[in-house]
């Protein structure tokens, strides 16, 4: 009997949660970790990644009290693109900082007395200790639609309806550049990065790739044998292979960060093979385009919209030949 | 008659060993991600065309890559050999008794931290760090039960790689985008090194090189003992100064060109004694070429083994370096 008893509890705790388990003004949410009990309307959250998820929190306008950030320079926390794309940083915007990567304060993070904990798969590894404060989602990212990620943090925090109708003007906005470039349409692009000496060329760039495939541009034969075998983001390739990365258009970011400004990425083309530009035709006829990272990694609509009219506006000034 | 035996092997040995440099350079440079027909690299290097791509990759790409090999693999191999026979040390190389790391440490510090990131600074500032390391290890060892044995010296390179390399990750994680640059550094690569650094270490390099052959006779009297050596008229302590000047000039300008590099050190002074013997006045020429050989075919695994992706070539020398030093532990200690 005793053995039973043991027995169906075990069982019992092992069954993922249903809306009938959860407390009242509860609900049960489905996440990497299984389902858990969150709240139906948030107040406190905690972001676990500054520029992936804290950036989405801030833009559906969910109740943010602490987030993940890094350290400048000078030793002083800040939250990479949220401060950027939204003008928020830890003094001014009643976020708490909580630790960086691989180092997050788990009492910093307690005494924010969050009741929601938002995550991803690589938050995963504390998940009992972040449980042990509020309960955790961890949502899935780089699935073949990569604005699910953003979908489902709306969703945990109960802003789904404002991410949907961020979604819809997205969509408009897009339409309305894909009517008005059709040339863009089957164009061929490589996004390229020279950093240390070393050519890096990318299977995904994050929004940069997701706005470009949007649009109808295609990626270079290799970028796609990149992506074909599973590579997140890109590899760095020799530079004797350079002629192979010929394409309509070039994308290169410069990241404003670590004081980039806009010639910086060109000059290390330059500083490591001084003719670079004469061997890529797109480079040569001023068809190479360079964003700013910051604005090119993330999926926030404000990132993915700006990125729209960036690249609309540089492939109008010089359309590749038909 | 050992006497001709001795300067027969000698002179075949530098026929065999400079013949096996030209062939590993010019494979090197014949070799790569992009398929260059031979008489294309000839022409290339006969009569250049700067609008030619392929003579580009040969001349601006593969030629000074290989160069970089030569000398950090010279440099590395040599600064083994010197302490290989100033300590008795079968084990002593500058990976293993901390300096590559010591050096590491200070250049990653001196960029990351104090934003120096200055060309002519660095081999002064990794000279420094190896410096610096070395002390260390030396001190920790002599304090041990026993003295600085093989073993003791050994376990304290050991300690303190392990102890420099958390403040390297403490600092990275305290400031994880000043440290992105250096990433790829620290694995020890020889790909897209700047010549500018290269031209400032170049000094080094050859103030070390200078120095180890004309102490090279003494090493061979101090590798015998220090009493031996002393008995043999020489100023004991005036050559290890000189030897560890040399040690950490090799090690600093290598460090500066392409990273820490292990295992060369290790690997090329006994492949060296093997052949010639323990007369360091032919172990310290023959190293100093053996070196360059040996991480110009470490660089070809490293360009062409994933190809056109170009893994560091610090972890092929790894990947070589490891296995040769569980051998070496079962065989010599």
């Amino acid at each position: 009997m005793k053995m039973f008893v043991i027995a169906t509890t075990l069982a019992a705790l092992a069954l993922p949660a249903t809306a009938q388990d959860c407390a009242k003004d509860q609900r049960a949410f489905d996440h990497l970790g299984g389902t858990a009990c969150i709240p139906e309307d948030p107040q406190r959250i905690v972001g676990l990644h500054d520029q992936s998820v804290t950036l989405t929190l801030v833009e559906i306008g969910a109740k943010v009290v602490g987030s993940h950030g890094r350290l400048n320079d000078a030793g002083a926390p800040y939250m990479r693109s949220v401060d950027m794309i939204f003008g928020l940083d830890f003094e001014t915007s009643g976020i708490g900082f909580v630790g960086t990567f691989n180092a997050m304060d788990f009492e910093a993070i307690a005494a924010l007395e969050p009741d929601l904990i938002i995550g991803r798969k690589l938050e995963m590894e504390a998940r009992a200790q972040y449980e042990a404060i509020a309960p955790s989602v961890f949502i899935a990212q780089g699935g073949p639609d990569p604005l699910a990620f953003g979908r489902d943090i709306a969703d945990a925090a109960g802003h789904l309806s404002v991410w949907e109708a961020m979604h819809a003007t997205y969509q408009a906005n897009l339409d309305r550049a894909r009517a008005a470039f059709p040339a863009a349409q089957g164009a061929s692009y490589a996004k390229i990065q020279m950093y240390d000496n070393k050519l890096e060329v990318y299977a995904n760039y994050g929004g940069l790739t997701k706005v470009l495939a949007n649009l109808g541009l295609i990626r270079i034969p290799m970028a796609e044998d990149m992506a074909a075998r599973g590579v997140i983001w890109g590899e760095e390739i020799s530079l004797e292979v350079l002629p192979e990365l010929q394409a309509d258009y070039l994308f290169d970011t410069y990241t404003i960060a670590y004081g980039d400004t806009l010639a910086d990425p060109r000059a290390r083309f330059e500083a490591a093979l001084p003719s670079w530009c004469r061997v890529l035709t797109a480079c040569a006829e001023g068809r190479y385009i360079v964003l700013p990272r910051e604005i090119s990694t993330g999926y926030s609509f404000r990132q993915l919209d700006m990125l729209l009219h960036l690249i609309t506006t540089h492939v109008a000034r010089v359309p590749a030949p038909s | 008659m050992t006497a001709l035996l001795r300067s027969g092997i000698v002179g075949s040995g530098t026929v065999f060993a400079l013949g096996a440099l030209a062939l590993a350079f010019g494979w090197h440079i014949a070799v790569g991600a992009k398929v260059i027909p031979l008489s294309v690299v000839i022409d290339a290097l006969a009569t250049p065309d700067p609008r030619e791509f392929d003579h580009m990759v040969i001349r601006d790409l593969r030629l000074p890559r290989a160069l970089f090999a030569v000398l950090v693999g010279g440099a590395l191999a040599v600064a083994g050999a010197l302490m290989q026979g100033t300590t008795r040390n079968p084990l002593a190389e500058p990976g293993l008794l901390g300096l590559l790391s010591g050096a590491s440490f200070a250049v990653v510090m001196a960029v990351g931290v104090f934003d120096v990131a200055n060309p002519a600074l660095t081999p002064l500032i990794a000279a420094i760090g190896a410096l610096g390391a070395a002390s260390i290890v030396w001190l920790i060892a002599t304090s041990a039960p026993g003295g600085a044995t093989p073993l003791t010296l050994v376990l304290s390179g050991a300690a303190v790689t392990a102890f420099l390399g958390a403040l390297i990750s403490i600092a990275n994680l305290l400031d994880e985008d000043s440290f992105e640059t250096l990433r790829v550094w620290l694995t020890g690569t020889l790909a897209g090194r700047s010549t500018g650094v290269m031209l400032w270490a170049l000094p080094w390099l050859i103030a070390g090189m200078g120095v180890a052959l004309v102490v090279a006779r003494q090493v061979t009297a101090l590798s015998m003992g220090d009493e031996t050596a002393t008995g043999l008229g020489v100023d004991v302590t005036r050559l290890k100064a000189l030897v560890l000047f040399s040690v950490v000039a090799l090690t600093a300008a290598a460090v500066a060109i392409a990273g820490p590099m292990g295992f060369v050190g290790l690997i090329v002074p006994h492949a060296a004694r093997l052949i010639f013997g323990h007369d360091y006045r032919v172990i310290v020429p023959f190293c100093a070429i053996f070196g360059a050989t040996f991480l110009l075919v470490a660089d070809i695994a490293a360009r062409m083994v994933l190809s056109p992706v170009e893994v560091s070539t610090g972890i092929v020398t790894a990947l070589l370096g490891a296995p040769f030093f569980v051998w070496l532990v079962r065989a010599r200690l």
